[in-house]
């Protein structure tokens, strides 16, 4: 393998188990269905209802907003394809090897967690 | 004709049931594919859970909202048959001048009537509290499990 090159970019899956259109799929669900909960406006007609379900269509929203990031997380090749192409503000922790003083190989041989699965 | 009950609207609860439940859907069928025991896993799956857990809820709540209707609208027929009118589930005698045998007859049959629109209103109270509480625990769930994945 050429220096520098890495093993996740030849394959779908990640030695963490999770392949990358599944990541992908999982975000886009995710983030399907916080704009399509978010786009309804329920007016459920009884107070007590109406209150119990923004409140929980609101956490439903933010924890797929969090489902969401830690899709992109979990594979930054896939999160970075994905930011350019949607121009996301979301920050992932790929970052470019020149950047670093002795490279990714030396990264990891100082024990670096960059390239640990974090499921 | 039944119609709704004032302040609810079984159609728009049930069509937001539907959607959390599509929304579950959505989730769950992704879920096979991760590692059961990432946090993101767990979350997608409490979240999943929950959400179709009150989409269920919700359909259930209409259901029990259009029943109450129909209920409503028996007691009314049967109200109005012995001359008595039902308003927001208070049953009263309506004015006007009658003679002393048909007040004698609603004085007895008003009491009745009454108590089957409390038990009515009752049953009705009670599936929205054990909603609300079902939403509340839900929202909780869901708040707690986001914030362990962050």
């Amino acid at each position: 393998m050429p220096d520098g090159e890495r093993p996740a970019h030849r394959s779908t899956r990640r030695d963490h188990g999770a392949p990358v259109d599944v990541l992908a799929q999982v975000r886009q669900h995710a983030l399907d269905a916080s704009e399509s909960l978010f786009a309804v406006d329920p007016m459920l007609g009884d107070p007590l209802v109406q209150r119990g379900v923004d409140e929980f269509v609101e956490q439903v929203v933010d924890a797929l907003r969090v489902i969401a990031q830690l899709s992109q997380q979990r594979d930054p090749s896939w999160a970075g394809a994905e930011e350019h192409r949607a121009g996301s503000d979301v920050q992932h922790r790929a970052t470019p090897d020149v950047e670093r003083p002795g490279g990714r190989d030396a990264t990891r041989r100082a024990g670096s967690d960059m390239d640990r699965p974090r499921w | 004709m039944v119609t709704t009950l004032r302040g609810t609207d079984p159609g728009s609860v049930s069509r937001l049931g539907g959607l959390l439940r599509t929304t579950a859907d959505a989730l769950s069928g992704d879920l096979a594919a991760l590692p059961a025991t990432s946090p993101l896993a767990q979350l997608a799956t409490v979240t999943a859970d929950q959400v179709d857990a009150i989409g269920s809820a919700l359909q259930v709540h209409a259901q029990e909202l259009a029943e109450a209707a129909a209920a409503y609208s028996r007691l009314q027929e049967r109200a109005a048959a012995l001359g008595l009118i039902v308003t927001d589930w208070t049953v009263s005698e309506p004015f006007g001048l009658i003679g002393s045998d048909v007040a004698a007859r609603r004085g007895v049959e008003r009491p009745q009537v009454q108590a089957q629109a409390d038990r009515l209103a009752s049953r009705l109270a009670r599936g929205r509290a054990q909603l609300a509480r079902h939403l509340a625990q839900a929202s909780q769930q869901v708040a707690r499990a986001s914030a362990a994945a962050r």
